[in-house]
This record gives structure tokens, sequence and C-alpha cells, in this order.
């Protein structure tokens, strides 16, 4: 390993959180990586220009327990293939064996999206999934009624009902007969059914994921540690903190027209327009002078405009042919950065992004590739 | 050109070459012509078997696959590639053939393929893993890892076939659909929307009752700075335009938003009216304000033909109802076209060494992933999603 891979590890590590796995996967062209635990959140640091592959590669790594991993598929699959084949014997009595077969297909393809991005929760707690609770209109001052429907092809219907008592609210569900629903007999088998899903109580196919996707003009030792840590630290602990699987871009760049600083190539070019969402833009304007008469260096954001500095932060982005306007059209959030123990004479600014990954986040209406009409 | 989607498992026979000293073959062969019915074809195919069979063991013999086939089935007959190559049931037999699922490539409106190896190379490297089928639309196409047709296309022709007919602040990626009628995008809401428009008979819809001025206070001042900012991004206001041309718009949509809120040929819809959504995501708007807006707004803007006479009559302003014309040319639609696709899952392969000018997400496609390649066109590699592209497009 060369002194820069080490130092390029060494500072990578120390902006990340250390509960982290972090992988380093700088290679030329997309590679998956295996989590080394299945209970520890992983982080994968990819040059830039893997982000272009980044929604392709997002899903496979979703989608791909469904077909490699068997003891996965018969976890997963069957207890909703159970549910649909009971759900189908009630559609097939009142509509026929076509219908219900194309809404068995219809479901069960909403259904494996809904799981692959929520978990069990999303075909239980979401407006599409495929079962709801809800509390009756009819209640009195020491008792509710609550039931629990299924979505049909003609829309929600009860399965089962139970009557709770404010302060008492049983379990959602539970393996004896606490929970206290009482199925009508006609429904007995599908609600036992969605019981037996609730229960395998499973949950996405794999731990988070971060991904960053980083680009330097210039080797990363000629930048200062604590800047590079701010950039990193400041872009993972920022953006969609909740989400399970996490894309970000960071660019480090130089402000300055020096000779030998990189520029963008094609496919790094492309890689930015997986862009999503408004971006961090953090200066570090390093010894730069507020203006030459006082000689007092840039000590906060409200003193960057108007300096030189700020003229070679825009002369850098128009030179590296990046889209000044559409970058900061959407008014990112500005940030400050000043170094304290190692200050520098040359001035960074970095760019940090969220990225386009494939994945729906929520969305009242989650639909993918079907044709309309 | 097929390409396969796993690696291959067939174990090619290893050829030997032996002399059949059975005299009787060659009037087994004869007679297996001859024969009339299964049941005789069996009895002679199993002679011709076991006539064919090697007499003494040697290192390249190896079972029959499929002994059941004959008559008296001798599990430890050893046969070679002779046995083979002579059988008669030759033509059903998988030994030693690629019965890989694969899919077909199908090049679209002139396009030239690359070579098989481009692609070939192209699923694996995509794939990271062998446990998994070589497809790249896995999670994007619900056939993915089976046989089907995938098409090739020139980026340019694909995009002359579908353009992007509105330009949006949000990236399409939250699109779902596109409307070859007007070449727009679709989003979620669009799609739950046209899903029950489309079943109504248009002529109710046109007892729209008269807009009335008073309507305009029904408007909160979220929807009226959504309304405005809808309309000057869609340059059907002009910043020249004087403040009663604004008021007109926003009576117009007034008229619209309770038309959708009241009549009851909507009512279906009237559970999403009163949800919330989320801009960017549900639709293309910048602004949020109540969903009903949201989709009086969307309303005109995929569908503004529609509006073109409830228009005219409420502005009988020619130069203002013409900006209601789509600024792009939508290619003509046959009869047996689909109206309504889905965004195709694509990838794209630029020639090396070329500067390119491309975007990666349109409204009928999005480009999951970008390779290069020795070659002169910019080419997408996408998935139909069941749809026969050879006859739309």
């Amino acid at each position: 390993m060369s002194s820069e891979d080490r130092f390029f590890e060494s500072v990578i590590r120390k902006a990340l959180p250390h509960h982290y796995d972090v992988h380093f996967c700088m290679t030329d062209t997309y590679q998956t990586v295996e989590p080394r635990s299945e209970d520890v959140s992983a982080v994968c640091i990819r040059p830039l220009h893997h982000l272009v592959s980044l929604p392709l590669q997002t899903r496979r790594r979703l989608y791909g327990p469904l077909f490699k991993n068997q003891r996965a598929l018969s976890t997963i699959v069957s207890p909703m293939r159970s549910v649909l084949k009971e759900a189908v014997k009630i559609v097939t009595s009142k509509y026929g064996e076509d219908l219900a077969h194309r809404w068995r297909d219809e479901t069960y393809q909403r259904a494996t999206s809904l799981f692959i991005s929520e978990g069990v929760r999303g075909l239980f707690f979401n407006q599409n999934g495929i079962v709801q609770l809800k509390e009756n209109g009819e209640s009195s001052r020491y008792q509710y009624e609550e039931v629990l429907q299924f979505k049909f092809p003609q829309g929600w219907h009860t399965i089962a009902t139970r009557t709770v008592t404010p302060g008492l609210k049983p379990m959602f569900f539970s393996v004896d007969k606490e929970d206290l629903w009482e199925a009508t007999p006609k429904n007995q088998d599908i609600f036992e059914a969605v019981k037996s899903l609730y229960l395998v109580n499973i949950d996405s196919p794999k731990d988070g994921l971060v991904e960053i996707f980083l680009w330097h003009d210039q080797p990363l030792e000629n930048y200062t540690s604590s800047f590079i840590k701010s950039a990193i630290k400041d872009a993972e602990s920022t953006f969609s903190v909740t989400s399970r699987n996490r894309s970000i871009g960071v660019l480090l760049l130089t402000a300055s027209d020096l000779p030998g600083l990189k520029s963008l190539n094609g496919l790094e070019k492309l890689s930015l327009q997986r862009m999503d969402g408004v971006a961090r833009v953090m200066f570090s304007p390093g010894q730069e002078e507020v203006d030459a008469q006082t000689n007092r260096n840039i000590s906060n954001m409200d003193e960057i405009a108007g300096t030189e500095f700020e003229d070679k932060v825009f002369s850098r982005l128009e030179k590296m042919g990046l889209d000044v306007t559409s970058l900061f059209d959407d008014e990112p959030t500005f940030l400050f950065h000043r170094d304290t123990i190692d200050s520098h004479d040359a001035s960074f600014l970095s760019i940090s992004f969220q990225c386009w990954s494939g994945i729906w986040i929520n969305s009242l209406e989650i639909d993918g590739e079907y044709v309309i009409s | 050109m097929k390409i396969p989607l796993a690696d291959p498992k067939t174990e090619m026979p290893e050829q030997v070459a032996r002399e059949v000293a059975s005299p009787l073959l060659s009037n087994l062969l004869i007679s297996l012509l001859g024969a009339t019915d299964d049941v005789t074809y069996r009895g002679i195919a199993t002679k011709i078997h076991r006539e064919s069979s090697p007499k003494t063991n040697h290192d390249k013999t190896y079972s029959c696959l499929y002994p059941n086939w004959f008559d008296e089935p001798q599990l430890e007959l050893r046969i070679d590639s002779v046995t083979c190559s002579l059988c008669p049931y030759g033509h059903a037999c998988t030994l030693g053939k690629d019965d890989r699922p694969s899919v077909r490539l199908i090049p679209l409106l002139d396009t030239k393929l690359p070579s098989k190896k481009l692609f070939a190379d192209l699923f694996v490297g995509i794939s990271n893993s062998s446990e998994l089928p070589y497809d790249p639309f896995i999670g994007f196409s619900h056939q993915a890892g089976k046989p089907r047709d995938l098409y090739v296309i020139r980026y340019s022709s694909f995009l002359e076939r579908f353009p992007d007919g509105c330009s949006t602040s949000y990236g399409q990626q939250y699109a779902v659909g596109y409307d070859r009628s007007t070449c727009s995008s679709l989003w979620p809401q669009d799609h739950a929307f046209l899903e029950t428009y489309e079943k109504l008979n248009k002529q109710n819809l046109e007892k729209f009752e008269d807009i009335s001025p008073g309507l305009i206070q029904n408007l909160s001042i979220l929807e009226k700075e959504l309304i405005l900012d809808v309309c000057y991004e869609n340059e059907w206001l002009m910043n020249t335009d004087s403040e009663e041309i604004e008021t007109m718009f926003l009576t117009f949509f007034a008229g619209i938003k309770h038309f959708l809120s009241s009549s009851s040929t909507f009512s279906e819809l009237r559970g999403l009216m009163n949800s919330i959504s989320m801009p960017g995501i549900d639709h293309p708007h910048r602004r949020s304000a109540s969903r009903v807006m949201h989709m009086s707004l969307r309303w005109m803007e995929i569908k503004s033909q529609f509006f073109q006479n409830k228009f005219r009559e409420s502005f009988g302003n020619g130069e203002v109802c013409e900006r209601l014309k789509s600024p792009v040319r939508v290619p003509k639609l046959e009869r047996n076209q689909t109206t309504y696709i889905p965004r195709f899952p694509a990838l794209a392969l630029l020639p090396k060494n070329h500067q390119h000018n491309i975007r990666l997400e349109h409204g009928a496609c999005k480009i999951l992933d970008v390779h290069e390649y020795h070659g002169n066109d910019v080419l997408l590699l996408f998935d139909g999603l069941g749809i026969s592209m050879e006859e739309e497009i």
C-alpha cells in the first residue's frame, strides 16, 4: 500500500463513526462489496465515476437475495405466497380465476417492492401495503373496535375484528390469542396467513450501506486532514441519516488556478447527473484575506462575498466545467471550515450531495414499470 | 443475437473414434425410417442404442442422461459419443446442448449491433457475482433473469421517437411513465389520475360548469403561488403579461380545482385529493400546495388539448391560447400503439474517447449504467418491460 493510500484510509476512517465497517473500493469498475458482518452497517468509499452505475448496482444488491439465496427466498417469499394463495381463493370465488390470478401477480410484485424498500412493515403500515389496521367508528368511553382489513381488488375488506380497552391495547399480532383478533370463519385462513407473515418478523434482506463517491483534484495529502475529515463527516452525518441505503457524493476542490490540478473526465461529469437534491458547499479559505488593506484573513461565511477567494472559487468551478447555475440554483447550504492546528496557505472547497440510487423514498404512490393502459 | 444469462453448465461429451462392428445397425437405422408409431420407434431406438454402445468400457464412456426413453432401461449401460451420434432421440437430448436462459438482442431502426462479445462481457462484468443471473435489469424488470427480448437502438433515434416534451425543475428520476400523445413524463400522481381519467366518458367532462370568477376566493395563498409558479415555468404566463392575465389564470385553475373536488365523476380520487404529496416525487412541481391543486395543474399540463375550448372561452385571447401548444413536435401515434408507456430501464454504450452530451434521465427511459466501447454511435440497450418495441417504434 502506498503512503498516499495509507494517508487516505487513515483520514477517511477518522472522519466516519467508529461503528462502521469501512471498505475502500477504488477499482476501475464498480465491484460489489460483501459486508464482513450482517449486523454492522458498512461504508464503501468509491471513486466518483462508479456513480454512473449506482441505480443498477443498488437494485441488484437489494433484489439479488431473491435470485440467489434460496434460504432467504423461502423465508421471505413463502409467507407472502401463503397470504396470496388464501386471498386468491376468495377473489376467485367472487370474480373468477382470470382476474384473481392477474390480481395476485400484480399484488405480489407490489408487495415484493415494498418489502425490498421497507421490510415487512411496508406491507402492513403503508398506504400501498396489503393489510391495514383501522379503528371502527363506533366506540364508547371504555371500549372501541379495531378492524383488520385486507386489500382485495375492489378495495379494503375487513377480515378480523377485535375489541380494545383504552390503555390496554394488545400487540398487533401475537403467537397466542392475546392479540384478541376474531376472524370470521370465511376469513380464518387468510387471517392466519397474514398473522404468520407478520410474525415471521423478517426485515430487509441486508443491513444498511452508505456509499461515498469521492473525487479530489490533487493528491489527498495536499489537503489538510481536518478539511477532508470535516467534508466527509458533514456529508455522512447530514444526508438522509434515517435511511438504510445512502449514497453521497463528495468533491474536494482546490480554489486555485495552480497547474496540475485534475479536471473531471467524461464519466465523472456524467456521474454528477446522479446528484439528487440540494448540495452542501463547504469553504475553507486558508490564509485568504478579506481585503488587501486590512491584511485580515477570512474568518466567517459573511466575509467571503466580494473577496478574491470568491472569484477563485467561481473561476475554478467554471474551469472544471461544473454547471455553476444548476449547482447554485437550488440554493445549496453553505458552510465554513476553518483549520486550526494544520492551517494552510491553500484554500479549498468541498461540494457534497445526495445521489439518486434508483430506490424510491417514501411516496404515497409507489409504482414502477407498469404499462398504465 | 442471443446473450446467455448464466455461466455454461453443459459438459460436452468427449469425442471418440470407434468402429461400430454390428451388422444389425444399418438394418435398424433403415427400419427406423419406416417406423409408423411411437412404440415401434422406441423399440428400434432401444436396439440401436444397445448395438451402438461400446462393448468394452473405455475411459471416455458415460451414462445415458435419459435411460427411461428406451425399453428395458439399462441404467448400468455405458455409452460414448459414438452411441450418442447414432441415437434416434438425439434431437431431444440435452447432453452437451446449451440450454441456458438467454436474452435476444434486437436492433431497432437500422441500429448496427456491436459484437456479441461486447454484450456478453458487459453482462458478465455488470453481474459481479456468478450467483445472480447475468441480467443488468434485475430489480427493474419483472422478467429479469428470464429469457426475453432486449432492444438496442441509437440514442439519437430513441429520442426522436420519444422526445422529452416538458422541462421540470426536478430531475425526472421519480417519474414513472411517459405519455406518447404529449411526450410528457408521468409522475406517480399522474398515474393514479390517469387510471381514473381514461375510464371516463370524456363527453361527460365537457359539461364542465362555467368557471365563476368568485371561485378565486377559495384559493389559498399557497395555491395561488403554486399556480403562478407553474404557469410561468410552462411559459403560459410571460413576464410582460398584465396582472389581469394572471388573475384569469388563477380563476381558470380555481375552476378546475372546483370541478375536480366537487364532481362525482372524480369521486374515486377523493381520497388521493385529500392526501399530502411530496414535490419532486409525486409530481414535478417545485412548490407544495393542496394535492387537488397539483392534480388540477397536472391535468392541464398533460392534457392541455382537452381544455383548449374552455380556455379560449375563458380567455378569448388567441395569443395566450397559443402558448398551451407543446413546443415539441409530437410523433404521430398509430392506433395500435400504446399511449402510456413505462420508463424503460436502459444501459448506455458510449464510443470510447469521444465527448458525450447525454442525459441519464429521459421521459421514456432511465439510464442505469454507462459503458464505453469501441464504436461510433451512442447506443441504448433497453428492456421493453413486456412491450414489443418492434411494433411500438
